[in-house]
């Protein structure tokens, strides 16, 4: 993606993506039998993985794990809704500008030390796994209109 | 409807989008058909104050238009058709700031993949091998046709 340094926002909730309401139906047709399957988009890929043989062998669960290289080719982003989503690897890509910051299933026990939230106005860590958000962080926020709502499990 | 939208509907719609003056009420419809659709309006002032001053204003102006109305609960809302515009705008216009909506494209965009076009090929390939053993029988029955 190459225009991706100009991504504005980002929304993606993994459990949205895991409901039927999006499905589109998938036809595998042989001589012998003609299947056709309703599969959601997560299916689709799970599908996909399997089938190309990238299923990493040490992975534990089917769940995607994103790498964190991602954040690399979005600088500029202001708005990022990541719910449900587990990441891999080093925050220092993490983008600088952020405004809005939704994490619902925040998977990580305290905010990794990269994750610049200077300028962002709301963050939503709902159903986080945080036992001590703000462990070796000297906390400089001083846009101070955020809306924490991390609920402790 | 959902996906492709109606094209003159759009052409109409579109008009009180193109006589917003300046970037930042553009700007400011299609960050709220993208992402703030039903959001508490105190909340989306602040946060859009957040990136440029007088929000408040800016939303004003696009209610006087029509384009964004704001709900008996103090939500902001859009009607489905202004929505769908919007959204339109905004893809036509990912080539100068791009705002991912749509969760199945934000997941390729951060697996770094397309899924569907794969698929479509795996599913292609299957045709084709679908295709190899009917002609491999077409061939036999010829053969003792022939004989």
């Amino acid at each position: 993606m190459q225009d991706a340094e100009k991504l504005r926002g980002l929304t993606l909730d993994m459990h949205a993506l895991m409901k039927d309401n999006n499905a589109e139906v998938v036809c595998t047709s042989s001589i012998f039998c003609r299947k056709r399957h309703r599969l959601n988009f997560f299916q689709r890929w799970l599908s996909y993985v399997s089938d190309d043989g990238k299923l990493q062998t040490g992975q534990t669960s089917l769940f995607p794990i994103f790498s964190t290289d991602a954040f690399r080719k979005m600088p500029n982003v202001k708005f990022l809704q990541l719910n449900y989503t587990k990441f891999y690897g080093s925050f220092e890509h993490f983008p600088k500008n952020l405004i809005l910051l939704f994490w619902h299933g925040f998977s990580s026990r305290c905010i990794p030390n990269h994750v610049c939230l200077e300028k962002l106005v709301v963050l939503d860590l709902s159903k986080s796994c945080l036992v001590d958000a703000w462990k070796g962080k000297p906390v400089c926020i001083e846009s101070l209109a955020i809306a924490i709502s991390v609920v402790f499990n | 409807m959902e996906v492709i939208p109606n094209f003159e509907v759009q052409k109409v719609l579109r008009i009180s989008y193109d006589f917003l003056d300046g970037d930042y009420p553009k700007n400011l419809f299609l960050d709220i058909a993208c992402f703030f659709n039903g959001m508490d309006v105190d909340d989306a002032v602040r946060i859009l104050d957040g990136i440029d001053k007088g929000a408040r204003f800016g939303i004003d102006n696009l209610i006087n238009r029509c384009l964004v109305e704001i709900n008996i609960d103090k939500r902001l809302w859009m009607h489905q058709l202004v929505r769908h515009m919007g959204r339109e705008i905004a893809r036509q216009e990912s080539h100068k700031c791009q705002r991912i909506w749509c969760h199945e494209e934000a997941f390729t965009v951060l697996k770094g993949t397309t899924v569907n076009s794969s698929i479509f090929l795996f599913v292609y390939l299957n045709g084709l091998w679908c295709l190899k053993i009917f002609i491999l029988l077409l061939s036999f029955l010829m053969y003792f046709q022939y004989f």
